[in-house]
Parts: C-alpha cells; sequence; structure tokens
C-alpha cells in the first residue's frame, strides 16, 4: 500500500484547490485507503465546524468608512489620471518603443542616478529582512496554535476593513480565538466612554484576539452608540444619563470580567457564553436608552 | 312654519347625535372646585387603547361599560381619536392625544403633554401606555403594554398579556395571568401570584442592576436575566417548568417546598457557592475547563449533606401550594452546605452542578458568574 497522503494534499483536495491529475490520483488513493478516508471526513467534519461558526462574521463582512473612503479616493484619482492617460495614448507604435528604449540609454547623470537608487533598494531590502525576522517567531506562535493550514480555512482570510493589513487564523473549534491583526482594543473600561471604545474596536488599530461573533456585537454597540450620541447638542436628560452612565459601567464591568476569563480559556464554552451574555446585556441596555433619547427627542 | 320648526329640530337632534358618537366631553368641577376635564366614548370591548405623555401619572382601570372615559384635572385639551370609517360602539382602535391648554395654539407632538390622566377602559381592551418621567398603574385589563423612562409601573389583573419596561423605575406585576415580559435597566422587578394561560405562556424579565423577585409564578417557561441584581423565586414550581436564571455577580435564591422535584443544573464560577437546603442527587459535577481532562472538583460538604440519592419527593403537578411532602428517609437537620471550591491547576474556575431533588419534573438552569446560589426550603 502506498503511503498516506499528506495533509496540505488532503486539505487541497477538500478546498477544490487540485489539478484535474493530482485530484485523480487523490481520489484513487482515498477509495483505497481507509486511514486516509477517516483523516479527509475528519477535516471536512473540523472545516463545517469553523464555516458554521464564522458564519456570523463572514456574512458581516460590511466595508467600514474608512474602506469606503478609501474606495472613493482611490476612484476620484482614477477619474483624475484618466484624462491624462487618454492624452499621452495618442502615441505612435516608435514612440512607445522609445519609450521603452530611453531608460536603459546610459548618461553619465543616469549612471548615478542609477546606482543611487540601487543603493536605497540595497537599504530598504536589508531593513525589510530584519524587520521581517523580529516579526518571524509571533507569525510562527500563531500558525502553531492553529493545527490546520490557514489556507483551509473558510475563515481564516478575513478582508481587513482598514487601512492596516488583517492576518486572520482560526483554530478548528469555534470556541477558539479569532487573533486579528487589527486596530482595534477590545478590552472594555467601565466608564461612559466605553461605547466609544467599541467604536474604535472596529476601527482602529491595535491588537486584539476576538472570539467568533464578538465582531458583530461589537459593531452592533457601536451603531447603538453613535445613535445615541448623535445630535449630542441635545444632552441626554439628567436622570436618564444618571441610569444610563451607572448601568453601563455594571455592564461594562461584567463585560471585562467575563471577556478577560473568556480569553483565559479558549476552550470552555462556558467562559464564552458568560461573555456573549455579558455583551447581550449591553446591547440590550444600549437599545433601551436609545429608545429612549429618540423619544425625547420626539418632545424636545 | 310648521315644517321649518321640524326641520330645525331634525337638525338640532343629528348634531347632537353626532357630538355623542364622537366622544362626549365635558369640563366640570369636582367636590373640591377643582376642574376636571373628562371624554367619553363608546367602544368595542376589545379595543386597543393608546395614550403618550411627557410627564404626568397615567392610571388605567378597566370595567365592565363598553365606554373609554378618560378624565384629567389638569388644564388640558382631550381628543379621543378614532379611525374615521368606525362608527361608535364598534371603535377597535383609539388614540387619546393630550395636549396643554396653553399650548393649544402652537403645533405639538402627539406626546408633549404634562397632566396626570385617569382611564377607563373596558376589561377586554389592550392598553398601550408610555410616559417619560410619571408612574404608571394598569389593572383589570385584557393586555397591558407600558414604558416609562423613571417612573414606577404597577400591573395588576391582567388576564392575557404584559409588556412593561422602565430604565430607572421599579415594576410590580400581582395577580395576573398570561404572557409577560418585564425589562427594567436600574429598577427592582416583584411578580407575584401570575399564572399563565395557554400552554405558551412564558416570562421573561430582565434587568441591569435591578433585583427580581418572583413569588407564586406558575410559568412554566420562566427566563430572568440580570448582571447585578439578585434573583429570587419563592413558590412552587411548575411541572415540567423550565426555569432559566441568568446572572453576572448577582446572587440566586430559590426558596421551594420541601417536596420540590427539579433537576438543577448550575453554572458557577470565580468565588460563587452553591447552598442548598436540599438533599441533591449530584449526577455531575465537573469542572468546564477540565472536563475533558477529567479532573476533579474539590467539594467540600458539610457532614449532614447527603450526597447519594434522596428519597423522591412526590411532584407538584397541581401548580398550587403544595402540601407539605413525607418526611425523607433521610434527615437533614443542618443546612447541608455544598461548596464548590475551585481547583488551583484551574485557571478559570468555571464548575457546572447537576443534581436532581424528587424525580426531577422540574429543570431548572442557574448560571451565575460570579454570584451564590441558595436552594432554601419554604
Amino acid at each position: 500500500m502506498r503511503d498516506c497522503l499528506d495533509e496540505g494534499i488532503l486539505q487541497s483536495y477538500l478546498d477544490g484547490e487540485l489539478a484535474n491529475e493530482p485530484l485523480k490520483a487523490v481520489t484513487l488513493h482515498l477509495a483505497s485507503c481507509h486511514t486516509c478516508t477517516a483523516a479527509a471526513r475528519e477535516m471536512e467534519a473540523e472545516l463545517n465546524l469553523v464555516s458554521t461558526a464564522l458564519a456570523p462574521e463572514l456574512e458581516a463582512a460590511v466595508p467600514t468608512e474608512h474602506l469606503r473612503q478609501r474606495i472613493d479616493a482611490a476612484i476620484a484619482g482614477l477619474h483624475t489620471q484618466r484624462p491624462l492617460v487618454n492624452e499621452s495614448s495618442t502615441f505612435s507604435l516608435r514612440g512607445w518603443l522609445q519609450s521603452l528604449v530611453a531608460p536603459f540609454s546610459i548618461s553619465p547623470q543616469r549612471a548615478f542616478g542609477y546606482a543611487g537608487l540601487v543603493l536605497v533598494l540595497g537599504f530598504a531590502a536589508i531593513l525589510g529582512l530584519t524587520q521581517w525576522r523580529s516579526a518571524t517567531p509571533e507569525v510562527g506562535k500563531e500558525v502553531a496554535s492553529s493545527s490546520q493550514p490557514a489556507k483551509a480555512n473558510p475563515g481564516a482570510s478575513v478582508v481587513a476593513p482598514t487601512v492596516t493589513p488583517v492576518v486572520a487564523t482560526v483554530d478548528p473549534k469555534p470556541v477558539k480565538p479569532v487573533t486579528v491583526r487589527k486596530n482595534q482594543n477590545a478590552r472594555p473600561q467601565p466608564s461612559t466612554l466605553n461605547t466609544q471604545v467599541a467604536k474604535r474596536n472596529v476601527d482602529k488599530a491595535d491588537e486584539v484576539k476576538l472570539l467568533p461573533g464578538e465582531r458583530s456585537y461589537l459593531q452592533t454597540i457601536a451603531k447603538l452608540d453613535s445613535t445615541i450620541k448623535s445630535n449630542s447638542n441635545r444632552p441626554m436628560r439628567p436622570a436618564l444619563q444618571a441610569e444610563y452612565e451607572r448601568n453601563l459601567a455594571l455592564v461594562d464591568r461584567a463585560l471585562a470580567a467575563t471577556r478577560n476569563a473568556a480569553k483565559k480559556n479558549p476552550s470552555d464554552p462556558d467562559a464564552a457564553e458568560f461573555m456573549f451574555a455579558a455583551y447581550q446585556n449591553k446591547v440590550s441596555l444600549l437599545n433601551t436608552v436609545a429608545e429612549a433619547r429618540t423619544f425625547n427627542r420626539q418632545q424636545d | 312654519m310648521k315644517f321649518r320648526a321640524i326641520i330645525f329640530s331634525l337638525v338640532v337632534l343629528a348634531f347632537a347625535a353626532s357630538v355623542f358618537a364622537d366622544g362626549s366631553g365635558s369640563v366640570r368641577r369636582d367636590d373640591d372646585g377643582d376642574q376636571k376635564v373628562e371624554r367619553t366614548i363608546a367602544v368595542d370591548p376589545a379595543v386597543t387603547v393608546s395614550l403618550c405623555v411627557t410627564s404626568g401619572n397615567i392610571t388605567v382601570r378597566g370595567w365592565d361599560r363598553n365606554e373609554v372615559t378618560a378624565r384629567s384635572a389638569d388644564p388640558v385639551q382631550i381628543e379621543l381619536r378614532k379611525p374615521e370609517e368606525m362608527p361608535a360602539g364598534s371603535v377597535k382602535k383609539l388614540e387619546i392625544v393630550v395636549f396643554n391648554k396653553a399650548e393649544t395654539g402652537k403645533p405639538q407632538g402627539k406626546c408633549q403633554a404634562y397632566s396626570d390622566l385617569d382611564l377607563n377602559v373596558p376589561k377586554g381592551a389592550t392598553v398601550l401606555v408610555q410616559t417619560r418621567d410619571g408612574d404608571i398603574s394598569i389593572g383589570e385589563v385584557a393586555s397591558a403594554y407600558a414604558g416609562t423612562q423613571n417612573g414606577d409601573i404597577e400591573v395588576q389583573q391582567i388576564s392575557r398579556s404584559i409588556e412593561v419596561g422602565s430604565i430607572g423605575g421599579s415594576i410590580c406585576l400581582k395577580d395576573s395571568t398570561g404572557r409577560v415580559s418585564v425589562s427594567s435597566a436600574g429598577g427592582s422587578i416583584d411578580a407575584a401570584n401570575l399564572r399563565p394561560v395557554e400552554t405558551g405562556d412564558s416570562l421573561e424579565v430582565v434587568t441591569t442592576s435591578g433585583d427580581i423577585n418572583l413569588t407564586n409564578v406558575t410559568h412554566k417557561d420562566i427566563n430572568t436575566k440580570t448582571v447585578s441584581g439578585n434573583l429570587t423565586l419563592t413558590g412552587p414550581l411548575a411541572a415540567a417548568g423550565r426555569y432559566w436564571f441568568n446572572s453576572f455577580s448577582g446572587d440566586v435564591t430559590l426558596a421551594l417546598p420541601a417536596n420540590a422535584s427539579f433537576k438543577l443544573m448550575a453554572k458557577v464560577s470565580e468565588n460563587g457557592e452553591i447552598i442548598t437546603d436540599f438533599p441533591l442527587t449530584l449526577t455531575q459535577v465537573s469542572a468546564a475547563a477540565t472536563a475533558e481532562s477529567s479532573t476533579p472538583v474539590a467539594i467540600a460538604e458539610t457532614p449532614e449533606a447527603p450526597v447519594t440519592p434522596a428519597p423522591p419527593a412526590k411532584a407538584d403537578h397541581s401548580g398550587s401550594t403544595p402540601k407539605p411532602a413525607p418526611a425523607p428517609a433521610v434527615k437533614v437537620h443542618v443546612k447541608p452546605v455544598i461548596v464548590v471550591t475551585p481547583s488551583p491547576k484551574i485557571a478559570f474556575s468555571m464548575r457546572r452542578i447537576t443534581g436532581v431533588h424528587g424525580s426531577g419534573d422540574a429543570t431548572i438552569s442557574v448560571a451565575s458568574f460570579s454570584g451564590t446560589l441558595r436552594l432554601e426550603q419554604n
């Protein structure tokens, strides 16, 4: 009997990434090898589990305001550049060939210029290599904590909604934390400004571990917070403000404690459950206060 | 000449009839000489009445007449708005709009009045009431929906459904039947003598920091949540009832009859304890974090605590106040305290306890992050 299939090959097979020939070979092998069939099934089950657990995350891939702005800016840039391109597009074949050859015609000035460019590129390469080396152990650690190659995970590649790049690794178990390199600070602080912190969680730059499903809560909280704070020229009524702040502080304290427990015990579903209950409490409170604010505004 | 007089009389009669059909109004003075504004309209027995004011106490009482009466002792103008096509007596939807008389010239929203109001509605009515600062009291109607921000809410003798909420005020429900949903941020919630009408009737109570006290509540589906408030359930359990108590730091106290038959599924952590008067048969004791590694959790018991199977208590199927159960074979004289202590190896000491008392008819699920669970015998 032939050797068993490599885990990576199996993963590629399950992801539908194999070419025709390897695909046939793997299919044939799986038909005759019980061990590999069992491994494939197990992998498939894990994939399904992760897909299910991350469904809300993936469905909620709403671009942020930053991303939208960047796209708008890029489009605007294209629009402004296009006329220039159109103007220069009235070229002839000869002119185009000349433009290709021109940079390689060496003059003393160009020689200095090229030498300078080479130097700059050299320094940049050295600098990049140094930084890459210092960053490598952390990345390796994250990947090592995942029992599955990142590409195999449906939730592994999370679209970065902000300027900073996002690297996400996901464990097959849904309760494992999703490590998102992002400018976020998800740990709520017991203060009235915590709803702002929640918004920053979605938008800003820090490193934080988010559990599956946590992001959607943060987004909801940010929306509710903006609803409450909208029309801020009309302050909240003192009685409502006092009650809101008191209860928000309590909820944030609960959220911080349960989140801490969930982070420390990623394999404990109860810990995550407590955390989500705390999130739900916060959402309920914010909903109530947002409704009250809307009611009060109608009367002002 | 005679013909003209007849025509004139008919016109006057028709005008008077139309006025009374759309709601009679009066301004009168009571015994103390205070002016009262009162409006009345004939309605369908199952009418839906809505009212919304900025400030002021609202009192709603059901009565046996098929009429809605709204009255106020303040200088206000009350309008009873009904759909145009509805003839008097068959009005199924009525909106009570109140204006402050001093501001009648100005354009106003529906909810801008500052006034105390008393309403009388048919007993089969559904009432929707909203105020910002005032208290609300509703009684003897079919359904009550009420919301206030800072005021208290009192609801009693409701026959079909209750849905009320307050941010800072307390809420008191009593002697009612049907589905119940109550929420409060900081105020406490007291519910007493509530029972379901239909099988699907549930009771849901949510607070952030307010305490929750349930007494003699016989719904089969009870769900309570709080962050820091204390949860207390007193009274018999419904047969095959499902009870959920979720708290972050508040204590959960269940004061049950000695013959209560239930299965307890508790999750506690941190410094949370489970203290029980009931001789529970523990079917599972585990730390969730280490359940797979089967690290045992230390259980400290008082000597009298019978963790061995207790004599089955007779289940309370009636839902009424149970008779005292026969004395168990193993008598518990001292509070058998089961204290679950965290294992030092466990970083997050979440523990699960599953125990049965009697035949385990009702299911009680308790999750408390750092509160204490007490099972007390009435």
